[in-house]
């Protein structure tokens, strides 16, 4: 029933942006759709957290990871909603974009919305495919957004390197379903049908299988070395659709993986999707940390430490035991204070019509909470106590010492040298001479509100995790060990 | 009956290949609007120069005198080694592919030898284009024989006829691409287009035109008589070593004829195709020649990998 | 339709893809995808004979209209359009690029991918092609400068990746199928107005010009 709430509002509202004109009628619904996905993801998490999976039809189903996901998804759009509605008025009166943008960007940011919760729940491997597929058609024009050349090359590049890995992804996908011999053409085949018959699956070409999926899949992620698209495409789309590809994209794609490891670890036992996971997740944290040292634009900035915190959470995932709940803790922390930092970067955007780390400074005099909010996200993201991150981060490195000591220190050192090249930036970016021709203070307090909301959560989610949460994360770090 | 077949196996190979030229000629000017001289116009053409006087420079040697001679009758002999329009012929001494190759490279070796002997500039940078494109070419040659010999297992071109369709029709990708060699280095080495323009009369584009500039009478008659040999004689190999459909495999004369016909049929085929190709672009320039027999050399290659 | 003309279609199209990559003229090039779109209907017209399944025959037509018909009728007129005839750019220069296409070829029929072309052991030429195919569809995606070359090498590696799995006998799954031809329309559409997009910001095709994003 839930989710059929959510599905109509969200269609509900992307008919209205099509359809109605006035502005505040669109904003008004995206709100409130936003409203009624927290609240009803909230009551499916609770009863996922007492059942164990939310399943209304066979073709949508939920288990706790994907609750948890859910969740996230829906504080994040929330905030991501609000912010954006505050965020183009700004640029409105700017005279960046007009009208039709507007409406356009609402109507697309729906449709986006509609395939995530498509992809989530998904109860087939292909129609999770065609999902995700179709979240990067409807991103590919939110990033170029803005029209620019550098935003249509930003856009070009990710639709190219996200359609090859997802189209290797798709090739992954039907070598598992090799195993899988169906007599009849009414079958389609779901997750736990794959995952019953993993057994009959030829261990070489699970493995291949494995590798495709991941390098697909992991396209969508941010691993490196199919990282490249990150940079371009979160920089030059606007900035709640940073915050949303980064918290709300990134997590759907790596529960596939996750789901596709659990049919690898029947077919070859743990040890090979490990190994490739956590080659990935140090190549992710090594080529991220080296390369923020010398970026000269925060958002790409924010892309880096996001293929950093990617990297950790496979690590977290091939480490095994203890690190899977880490890094599915990890998965919630990154996903809430990377909509924080989107959110606060847009205000310096705002403020400062540049998105170069050159072009800031001194910005702890011209927007003191903005700064506040971004200092603080800062410390969250790369692991400062006593912040979520750190433990999670130290929980995951702990979990590998005893298997993997060297790998865990050279983790631990390029975590350590992230924090490094941030803070350079940081530093940089906030004190300092304040340029003069700026104006001081706060544009609008609907731009603040958001990242203060998210960063609120993060820090009480440091201290206390509601019960129905624990559960639920207990119940995932079981399932995908 | 065997003597007659062998009589027209002889004889096929000079006869016709004027009119092939000749055909080509024809279609390449009523493409261009024009009228065109008639079909038979390179034996008008032959008989001319064969009776016409020689003049031969001082400083030819033997070579000069030589050369048409060996050039033309290396053409007379592969044209009875290759199956025209039966495949029972079998003649284990000239039959064989590789043999097939190099006697080419033999009457290209002289007819450079021959450009280069009287001293004249052009006929020396004639030769030594003609030996850059050969020496490339011989890779692509040799490779897309290589195919079609390592799917049946031999390198006697007569019992490469003999075989099967069906074991064709299963090597398909292989032969095709094979074949696809085959056509660009039948382009390079009967000095068409892409590689050479034969009706060119500006010497610094001339490949083969520049070594028999020295030629008159009837040496340069036996010179022209063997370029025309030589275009026949591949597109002969060209159609029947990679669809050998059609051929004759019984003396009677109803399969005779229809060998003969069908065999003129493919011709026709591959003239129309070499008129079409020329029509429709321009001559490389040569710097660009190396390029394009390199990827006939490695089509080639790719059809070997994909023997199974 | 037997086996042998199945996979006569199948050695015609790793010969498009060769095409693909050494074609010049970007009008050949979208011809050269509408023969492969051509074949992969006709394998699956073939499955549609062998099982009597009706949405096999729906995809038969889907993939007829959307990706022989109205793709490369996309692509033609924006060719016109624009006057984009020429796609000669690409960053290897030719020899180098069919050396590695034979390198290519090779590694796929090699040892090491034999569980891959033995899912079906009958079909394990055609597995092998298709898995080249699929190798040098990537290597046409890396290779070119130009937009629309790029957009054709995504378009022939879905199309190889569609061949294998046939060759595989996976083609069974209906709602895959037509999932995939919502998604390479929808797909299509979306690149053609990126295409437009590039045109109309940088004045050319050449993607080598958009290098304003660097760190």
């Amino acid at each position: 029933m839930e989710i059929l709430f959510i599905f109509t509002s969200v269609i509900i509202t992307i008919a209205i942006s099509i359809f109605v004109k006035r502005r505040g009628v669109f904003e008004f619904f995206s709100i409130l759709t936003a409203l009624v996905f927290l609240f009803e993801s909230g009551i499916i998490a609770l009863k996922v957290s007492i059942v164990g999976n939310y399943s209304p039809f066979s073709f949508f189903s939920i288990d706790s990871l994907a609750a948890i996901i859910l969740l996230v998804i829906s504080f994040i759009n929330l905030t991501a909603v609000i912010y954006s509605i505050a965020y183009l008025r700004q640029e409105t009166a700017k005279n960046i974009i007009g009208f039709t943008r507007v409406r356009q960007y609402f109507t697309l940011l729906n449709i986006f919305l509609l395939v995530m919760i498509l992809a989530i729940g998904a109860n087939n491997p292909i129609f999770a495919w065609i999902s995700i597929e179709a979240t990067t058609l409807s991103t590919a024009f939110l990033i170029s957004f803005y029209n620019k050349p550098s935003a249509i090359e930003g856009a070009w590049k990710y639709l190219i390197i996200n359609s090859v890995g997802l189209l290797l992804g798709f090739l992954g996908t039907m070598l598992y379903f090799t195993a899988v011999k169906l007599p009849d053409e009414s079958g389609l085949i779901d997750w736990q049908l794959l995952l019953s018959s993993a057994s009959q699956l030829n261990p070489l070409i699970a493995k291949i299988a494995f590798v495709f999926v991941l390098i697909g899949y992991g396209t969508k992620v941010g691993l490196a070395p199919m990282h490249a698209w990150k940079p371009d495409a979160y920089s030059k789309a606007p900035n709640p659709i940073g915050a949303l590809l980064s918290g709300a994209l990134l997590p759907i794609a790596f529960i596939i993986i996750l789901k596709f490891k659990r049919i690898t670890d029947v077919a070859v036992g743990q040890s090979f999707s490990q190994h490739l996971l956590i080659a990935f997740g140090l190549l992710s944290i090594i080529i991220a940390a080296l390369i923020m040292i010398n970026t000269r634009n925060y958002k790409r900035l924010l892309a880096y430490s996001s293929i950093e915190n990617a990297g950790v959470m496979a690590l977290g995932f091939g480490f095994g035991g203890l690190g899977v709940l880490a890094a599915i803790l990890h998965l919630i922390y990154h996903s809430l204070v990377k909509g924080a930092m989107f959110f606060s970067a847009g205000n310096l955007l705002l403020k400062y019509s540049s998105a170069k780390i050159a072009n800031i400074k001194g910005a702890v005099n011209i927007a003191p909470i903005t700064s506040t909010l971004f200092i603080v996200g800062f410390l969250v993201v790369t692991g400062v106590p006593p912040f979520g991150i750190f433990l999670t981060k130290m929980q995951i490195l702990s979990a590998g010492i005893k298997e993997y000591p060297l790998i865990s220190i050279i983790a631990l050192f390029f975590t350590l040298l992230v924090f490094a090249g941030f803070l350079k930036h940081v530093l940089a970016m906030f004190f300092g001479e304040k340029p003069k021709d700026i104006e001081v203070g706060e544009n609008n307090v609907w731009l603040i509100f958001p990242p203060i909301l998210l960063l609120a959560i993060i820090i009480i989610l440091s201290f206390y995790i509601p019960s129905f949460l624990s559960v639920l994360i207990n119940d995932a770090s079981v399932i995908y060990k | 009956m065997i003597i007659i077949i062998w009589a027209i196996q002889i004889i096929l190979t000079p006869l016709v290949s004027p009119l092939c030229v000749g055909v080509i000629n024809k279609i390449k000017a009523r493409l261009q609007n024009r009228k065109g001289a008639s079909i038979f116009q390179p034996y008008r053409d032959l008989w001319k120069l064969l009776h016409k006087d020689e003049i031969i420079s001082r400083d030819a040697s033997w070579i000069f005198r030589v050369a048409p001679l060996i050039v033309f009758s290396i053409t007379l002999v592969i044209g009875t080694s290759i199956p025209f329009f039966t495949s029972f012929l079998t003649n284990t001494l000239t039959g064989d592919m590789l043999l097939i190759v190099y006697a080419l490279a033999i009457g290209t070796f002289f007819l450079a030898l021959g450009g280069l002997d009287v001293g004249s500039a052009f006929g020396g940078f004639g030769s030594s284009r003609e030996m850059t494109l050969s020496a490339l070419a011989e890779g692509g040659f040799i490779f897309s024989f290589l195919t079609v010999a390592l799917i049946n297992g031999t390198t006697n071109i007569f019992t490469i006829v003999n075989a099967d369709i069906f074991v064709h029709g299963r090597y398909l990708l292989p032969t095709l691409l094979a074949f696809g060699g085959f056509l660009v280095v039948l382009l390079a080495e009967t000095a068409r287009f892409p590689f050479d323009n034969p009706a060119t009369h500006l010497e610094l584009t001339m490949i083969h035109e520049a070594m028999i500039l020295e030629y008159s009478g009837k040496k340069l008659a036996l010179m022209e008589w063997a370029t025309f040999n030589k275009l026949f004689i591949f597109l002969a190999l060209s159609v029947n070593l990679f669809f050998p459909i059609g051929l004759a495999h019984t003396a009677g004369i109803i399969t005779i004829s229809a060998g003969i016909i069908i065999f003129m049929i493919k011709i026709f085929l591959g003239v129309l195709f070499i008129t079409l190709l020329e029509s429709s672009m321009a001559k490389f320039r040569f710097f660009r020649l190396p390029d394009l027999l390199l990827i006939s050399f490695i089509l080639n290659a790719i059809a070997i990998g994909l023997i199974r | 339709m037997n086996q042998i003309f199945l996979q006569f279609l199948l050695g015609i199209m790793f010969l498009t893809i060769i095409f693909l990559h050494l074609s010049r003229k970007n009008f050949l090039a979208s011809i050269a995808y509408s023969l492969q779109s051509l074949i992969i209907m006709l394998f699956f017209l073939n499955s549609f004979f062998e099982t009597n399944n009706l949405t096999i025959l729906l995809v038969v037509f889907l993939v007829l209209i959307v990706k022989v018909i109205l793709a490369p009728l996309f692509f033609i007129r924006l060719i016109k359009k624009n006057a984009l005839a020429f796609s000669v750019s690409t960053y290897l220069n030719t020899p180098l690029t069919i050396i590695i296409i034979a390198i290519l070829t090779f590694i796929a029929h090699y040892q090491k991918f034999s569980p891959l072309t033995n899912i079906v052991p009958a079909n394990q030429d055609s597995l092998s092609l298709a898995l080249s195919a699929i190798f040098l569809s990537l290597l046409l995606i890396i290779n070119r400068k130009g937009a629309l070359s790029q957009i054709l090498g995504v378009l022939s590696l879905e199309n190889s990746i569609v061949a294998f799995v046939v060759f595989a006998g996976l083609e069974q799954n209906p709602a895959l199928q037509i999932g995939i031809i919502f998604n390479i329309g929808i797909w299509i559409l979306i690149a053609t107005i990126f295409m437009s997009m590039i045109l109309k910001h940088f004045g050319t095709l050449n993607v080598s010009s958009m290098n304003n994003l660097k760190d």
